[in-house]
């Protein structure tokens, strides 16, 4: 049962599960995300899910409290929603230092070595918890606690599409070249998020995923296809 | 079509937004100033959402090739503003310096014709190809077929370039927050960083002691402003990220975002709490 539902600016609804990322949280979450998109209500522009929480937009300001007490409706509606097919994503990372330009600093700060580092991160098998921060950034979560790391004290200004990163507790890639403070630590030519493309991004909450490591030849031919 | 003879400092294409894609990280976007982008289209009879220029602080030079109507509105630039201009062929217009804001919105009769991309024609880095206009850039716009009778220049709202009441509701962690945190917030004035673009506006402050805990990520969207453990106060503007891990604090109300849009680099403003 979410914790709280408030009003959040003048367009959106807020409802919150307090602060315990676990997955009885995300299911239920889910779940009550379904069966909003599911209704088809016009007056919602879309929803964002994220781990403790789900945002409803609307698309005007005149409907905010009508809808929330419509919400609270919803969610006590006993039918079951199925929630969909989920996928295992395995995605070729090259590791090499050339791309892993903070590989060292991952390993120095957990008394590892490289290798240890592309063992423990190749090894897991991560789940999608939603998608923000960026078009097609994955939270993910089931990083080895081995290689927790904290984020660079100062962000580096720009870093390639592609890369594969750690920041604290969290691993993820970064879809579109952008300023970055987590450690990098190798690249992937696997494309998360094409504007051209419909839907742009595959990727959808409770996926899992897998990180396979390639050579530098591997990565350049998959690069020249 | 207009041909770009300069580009200004930042010119773009923008609309009211692109919406349907946040749950995977696309931000808003859309025009920085839509009350000033709003009345530009409205004064042309164009939906709301047709798309029109942004330009910011330095305005573009423009060459027309084809007789079209305009309209210029926001700050003050080179060109009459709030009223509808025929532009005939051929014609070279320079918007000049922009002064008493940062941002102009020129509307052409139609709207502008460039491809829309997940439903919108705002310009995003990652997004659109571009993410701001560069010196020889064609934009197509639709010739015209009547003439425009309306020759009146109508008013601005007035509240728009006003700095002293930025209305703000409390943000979702604004009740964690220091008593004494909170009452700075209103009695304080804060002025705006150099730092600040279409992602966020950083306000600088003398308030000591000022800081609230990192959130667990949560979504955030234009109007939010966050406060971080080290007391840098951020408002999150159009092209803000949908996720963020910093405490929100308050949250502007939709015209307020427009209003500090416009406020210029080092200017002063306060913020004043709506009780909803």
């Amino acid at each position: 049962m979410f914790k709280k539902i408030e009003v959040f600016g003048q367009h959106a609804i807020l409802i919150s599960w307090g602060n315990n990322i676990n997955k009885s949280t995300s299911i239920d979450i889910h779940q009550f995300n379904q069966k909003i998109i599911n209704s088809h209500n016009k007056l919602i522009s879309e929803t964002l899910v994220t781990y403790c929480s789900l945002t409803v937009y609307l698309k005007d300001t005149f409907h905010i409290k009508h809808t929330i007490n419509w919400l609270k409706k919803l969610y006590l509606a006993t039918k079951n929603t199925t929630l969909p097919q989920s996928k295992i994503w395995k995605i070729p990372v090259c590791y090499d230092p050339k791309f892993g330009i903070d590989l060292q600093t991952v390993a120095s700060v957990n008394n590892i070595s490289i290798d240890d580092v592309i063992f423990l991160h190749t090894q897991a098998t991560y789940r999608v918890n939603f998608i923000g921060f960026l078009p097609g950034f994955p939270y993910l979560s089931g990083l080895n606690p081995r290689l927790y790391t904290p984020r660079r004290s100062k962000p580096r200004a720009q870093i390639a599409r592609g890369s594969v990163a750690i920041g604290g507790q969290q691993t993820g890639v970064y879809p579109i070249k952008s300023p970055a403070g987590w450690q990098i630590i190798g690249r992937t030519p696997a494309v998360f998020f094409d504007s051209q493309k419909n839907p742009p991004c595959s990727m959808l909450p409770f996926d899992k995923l897998q990180f396979i490591a390639i050579n530098i030849d591997q990565y350049r031919q998959l690069t020249d296809d | 079509m207009i041909e770009v003879i300069s580009a200004g400092l930042h010119t773009s294409i923008q609309d009211l937004g692109r919406f349907g894609f946040r749950h995977i990280g696309v931000p808003i976007s859309g025009a920085m100033d839509q009350t000033s982008a709003q009345l530009a289209n409205a004064l042309l009879n164009n939906n709301p959402d047709a798309a029109v220029l942004e330009m910011c602080i330095i305005g573009a030079t423009l060459k027309f090739t084809k007789d079209c109507y305009i309209a210029v509105t926001g700050a003050q630039s080179s060109i009459k503003n709030n009223s509808v201009i025929f532009v005939v062929e051929n014609t070279i217009v320079d918007f000049g310096r922009i002064k008493n804001g940062n941002y102009i919105y020129m509307a052409i009769k139609r709207g502008i014709n460039s491809k829309n991309i997940l439903k919108s024609r705002s310009f995003y880095q990652g997004i659109t190809p571009q993410s701001q206009l560069k010196v020889g850039d064609k934009i197509n716009y639709q010739t015209i077929e009547n003439n425009i009778l309306n020759r009146s220049t109508i008013k601005n709202n007035s509240q728009l370039f006003q700095n002293n009441k930025i209305a703000v509701f409390k943000g979702p962690e604004f009740d964690l927050l220091d008593k004494k945190i909170q009452k700075s917030l209103f009695n304080q004035q804060f002025s705006i960083s150099s730092k600040s673009n279409r992602m966020s506006i950083f306000l600088d402050h003398n308030i000591s002691n000022i800081t609230a805990n990192e959130i667990i990520t949560s979504s955030v969207q234009p109007g939010t402003i966050q406060l971080t453990p080290s007391g840098q106060l951020i408002v999150l503007m159009r092209d803000a990220q949908t996720t963020g891990g910093y405490a929100r604090v308050l949250q502007l109300s939709d015209f307020a975002i427009n209003q500090l849009s416009q406020v210029q680099i080092h200017q002063k403003i306060k913020f004043a709490l709506i009780n909803s």
